[in-house]
């Protein structure tokens, strides 16, 4: 379908530089504008290909080394259990356990903090931006560091894994916690006050009400993504199969290596399919919270 | 009478479905089976609490005796997050193309892409990076790839999303007048997508810069290396400081990667 307006959308290149020479200020903005663009990209650019030189990741290098991760996966098959399945399967299940508990536990204490950093329950700023930030703080640091911390507090085993993974997300769900709160609609708070409650129930009948299934969808999520973590917190010494995994690598047991990815692989995808179903009956087809 | 007028009032507590009941009921046993499982008593907790308490307060004040060094092995470990996230959007956008339905050339290759970047996504990238010290060797070369590989996984699916997601009408125009399929995805594809794939990427970057902080408790390179010196010498004072260091650089990142979100996008 061709308009009659196609053909004199587009003005000629005379026409253009007509105008250029009109109005050179406009242009002139524009190029200045242009300019920086450029100069940003081209710094961003220069840096990243710094960085490349500095870290040594030349064409050489870098098919040299999956040429060796090609070399090393002909060692990955088949894949045995060695004799260890019950010890790997255990291991599995402290992982497991260990990515619930961290998780419960986190929400726990999860869930007081996210009330109190909501800004419509606390309306004090400096309150708000001081639990905020000392929040981000726990956020801000993995759950394999927090591991590292328990092992020398707690000694080595699962205890310390846990608290790892419950300190770490304490200031996710906090944050994911509160921002929830503030979203609720007031209408709901309006009608229970209108009935006569005292602003506790007012929070237990219209807030709580509102903001449970998110909760409960996030704390899903999140035992979803610490199964993932955990499997690797074996690997400082905080119990679960990353421990297990870490020496097999590091023996050149590569055969065990495949079996014991292989389980994960398999836990995770099942852990991940309970929690996706359950969380759609929750509150349907929504965006992950990253 | 006054209580005939008055319809019956619903229940204040909802009492829960048997679904519903079996679930809360299942989840008590879990955590309960949990705690006996992982050995958490709550008096080896009570136990752990003065140990704790006496770590954090060795941690005040961070000392800064080598804050020099913290600081090149901080820029390291940006420069391995860097890098690897740079390497791994690239190399994840064939894939990406490849595990896109209407763009993969045939079945099997969406397939086979598909499976590669549900394995490069579940691995977690410290196994990568275990697996990359033996391959080739310790040091900061060994988490890049890590991250690298962690990177394609991440970003080819979410780039394969982004594509299949992206708005058919031009694509069916291009083919229309006789384009070609790297045409078709040069020119509707990749431009309907990007401003989803630029989000990604920085997002990826974001999460990369705090992998790349662990990935030295493994040998790996960057700054995990220097923490775990400090844990296991006892040096809680210096340990701090390296955690801190540690924040101020996931948050800087973050910062800049939502400035960069915005004039981006």
């Amino acid at each position: 379908m061709t308009s009659p307006r196609m053909e004199t959308a587009l003005p000629h290149a005379s026409e253009i530089a007509a105008l250029k020479a009109r109005y050179p200020q406009i242009y002139a903005a524009e190029q200045r504008r242009k300019l920086k663009q450029f100069a940003v990209a081209a710094a961003i650019a220069a840096f990243v290909g710094y960085c490349f030189w500095w870290i040594g990741m030349g064409w050489d290098r870098f098919f040299a080394g999956l040429g060796k991760l090609g070399w090393l996966f002909q060692f990955l098959f088949p894949p045995s259990s060695g004799g260890w399945f019950t010890y790997f399967l255990t291991g599995m299940g402290e992982t497991l356990a260990m990515a619930f508990l961290g998780t419960m536990l986190a929400a726990l204490a999860a869930i007081p903090l996210g009330f109190l950093a909501a800004r419509n329950i606390v309306s004090n700023r400096v309150f708000h931006f001081g639990i905020r930030r000392s929040l981000d703080g726990f956020r801000g640091v993995d759950a394999l560091i927090w591991a590292l911390v328990f092992v020398s507090a707690v000694g080595l085993g699962p205890f310390a894994g846990v608290m790892a993974l419950a300190l770490s997300d304490v200031g996710t769900l906090s944050k994911l916690f509160s921002e929830a709160i503030e979203n609720v609609e007031r209408e709901q708070g309006e009608g229970v006050r209108a009935a006569g409650a005292s602003s506790l129930l007012e929070t237990r009948f219209s807030v709580v009400p509102q903001v449970l299934p998110v909760f409960v969808s996030n704390v899903l999520y999140y035992f979803e993504s610490n199964t993932r973590s955990a499997t690797v917190l074996g690997v400082v010494g905080a119990g679960g199969i990353g421990l297990a995994l870490a020496d097999r690598i590091r023996i050149n047991d590569w055969d065990q290596v495949c079996f014991i990815v292989i389980m994960i692989l398999i836990t995770v995808s099942i852990i991940d399919v309970l929690s996706r179903s359950l969380r759609e009956k929750l509150v349907g087809k929504q965006p992950l919270p990253v | 009478m006054a209580d005939r007028s008055v319809p019956a009032l619903p229940p204040r507590f909802e009492r829960p479905g048997l679904l519903a009941f079996v679930l809360w009921v299942a989840a008590g046993a879990l955590f309960v089976s949990a705690l006996r499982g992982t050995g958490f008593s709550a008096t080896e907790f009570f136990h752990g609490i003065p140990n704790i308490v006496r770590i954090v307060g060795e941690m005040f004040p961070p000392s800064p005796d080598r804050l020099a060094k913290v600081g090149w092995a901080l820029l390291e470990t940006f420069q391995m997050a860097l890098v690897g996230t740079a390497a791994g959007v690239a190399l994840s956008l064939p894939l990406a193309i490849l595990a896109t339905r209407h763009l993969t050339p045939h079945p099997v290759f969406y397939h086979a892409a598909r499976a590669l970047i549900a394995l490069f996504r579940t691995v977690p990238d410290l196994v990568w990076a275990l697996i990359f010290v033996v391959a080739v060797g310790l040091g900061p070369f060994a988490g890049t790839l890590a991250i690298m590989i962690d990177k394609i996984g991440f970003c080819g699916r979410f780039f394969a999303e982004a594509m299949e997601e992206a708005d058919r009408n031009p694509q069916e125009a291009l083919r229309a007048i006789g384009a070609g399929r790297v045409s078709v995805i040069a020119a509707a594809v990749l431009p309907a997508a990007l401003p989803s794939m630029v989000n990604t990427s920085l997002f990826s970057l974001e999460k990369a810069t705090r992998s790349s902080v662990v990935l030295g408790l493994v040998g790996a390179g960057g700054i995990g290396i220097e923490l775990q010196v400090s844990m296991e010498l006892f040096r809680y004072a210096e340990a701090s400081t390296i955690i801190i260091a540690i924040f101020a650089l996931v948050i800087a990142v973050e910062r800049f990667s939502a400035w960069l979100r915005r004039r981006m996008i």
